[in-house]
């Protein structure tokens, strides 16, 4: 029973580290060929699981090829797009200027009622509201409502706003972000007098806390039930 | 991108290394068990009884030195067949049982052959 454990924990393993080898799209959206490898890789890590009697090779080695395989056509699809057309296919436009593409929905083999519910998912409820829908090559369809129907943005107001930019995790669940405090460029003794200053003087009992490109800091203690947010830095110093 | 393929390369590098070496030491094994089973048929023929006993003795203790490590490679009904193999001729050389000695040197020439075949690289195995 402990031989069975522990190889189920060495294929775990080795599945693992062949799907991070294969890139972070294996989580996200598939291509073809990336879901082919996906399901393989969980019939191979299988297959040696249960039987003792059959070396742990047997469903390493063929991952080994699998992400061999999938490396080189990454990188192939990547160098021609001829290549990646081949293995990845083209986007397909299903609606145009809100015309539904009855000759394209048929070619690719998609249904009326697939299309509804890709414009429900979309987040459009009337498809009177749809100006264009695309069939991607990993099989999503993305859909876009028309100009006169979509969110108004400030560019429509003729309003300017700053960019947002992305916000800088400092500390989570206790640990320091380092890296994150490198990349702007602060210091751990700056961090711990303004945890100090909201109420924290103990790093480790911070739960979450967060800097954003405006010099905000939003805080939340472990176990607490609501977070605060201070203005720690000038919008010109929160700069990464 | 030049990571993943540069990994990629190295995998299939390795892969390949490995598996030419891997093959190579399997095939000296099976040649070797090939040959004990030949040899153990010419004692068998002469009914030198006693030098078998001790040649069949030997093998056995030497293949069950071969067996973890090959194990890592070859599944282990495979190795058990050869296993097998060796101690039905040994008893058959101790009970002095001709026929029985030649068809056990028969059946240990078998799956001591098809240790490397089964895994080896040919058309018939990819195909």
């Amino acid at each position: 029973m402990l031989t069975i454990f522990v190889r189920s924990v060495i294929l775990y393993g080795a599945s693992l580290l062949a799907m991070r080898v294969m890139g972070k799209r294996q989580v996200g959206q598939l291509q073809p060929f990336e879901v082919v490898v996906v399901i393989m890789i969980a019939e191979l890590a299988a297959t040696p699981m249960g039987g003792v009697g059959i070396p742990l090779l047997y469903g390493i080695l063929p991952m080994i090829a699998l992400a061999v395989c999938h490396g080189l056509i990454s990188w192939a699809c990547m160098k021609s797009q001829r290549v990646r057309r081949w293995f990845c296919g083209q986007p397909t436009v299903l609606v145009r200027d809100g015309v539904i593409c009855e000759k394209q929905l048929r070619k690719s083999a998609v249904d009326l009622n697939d299309l509804m519910e890709a414009i429900r998912t979309g987040g459009v409820l009337d498809p009177m509201e749809v100006g264009t829908a695309v069939l991607e090559p990993g099989g999503q369809i993305s859909v876009f409502p028309k100009a006169a129907n979509r969110p108004l943005t400030p560019a429509d107001m003729g309003l300017t706003v700053a960019s947002e930019g992305l916000p800088l995790p400092l500390v989570m669940d206790g640990e320091v972000q380092r890296e994150n405090l490198k990349r702007g460029r602060l210091t751990e003794a700056w961090l711990r007098e303004t945890a100090g200053k909201a109420g924290f003087p103990d790093v480790s009992g911070i739960f979450f806390l967060c800097l954003s490109r405006s010099g905000e800091m939003l805080i939340q203690g472990k176990g607490c039930l609501e977070s605060r947010v201070l203005q720690v830095l000038e919008a010109e110093r929160a700069v990464w | 991108m030049r990571t993943g393929l540069c990994i990629s390369l190295l995998l299939l590098a390795a892969t390949i290394a490995a598996g030419m070496v891997s093959a190579g030491e399997i095939g000296r094994i099976s040649a070797r068990y090939v040959s004990a089973a030949e040899e153990l048929s010419v004692m068998t023929e002469k009914h030198d009884w006693e030098r078998a006993a001790q040649t069949v003795a030997a093998y056995l203790d030497s293949w069950r030195d071969t067996v973890p490590a090959l194990q890592t490679l070859i599944n282990h009904e495979d190795t058990d067949s050869v296993t097998l193999s060796l101690l039905q001729l040994q008893a058959a050389i101790r009970a002095q049982d001709e026929a029985g000695c030649f068809t056990a040197c028969a059946e240990l020439r078998e799956n001591a052959l098809h240790l490397y075949h089964r895994d080896g690289f040919s058309w018939a195995n990819v195909l």
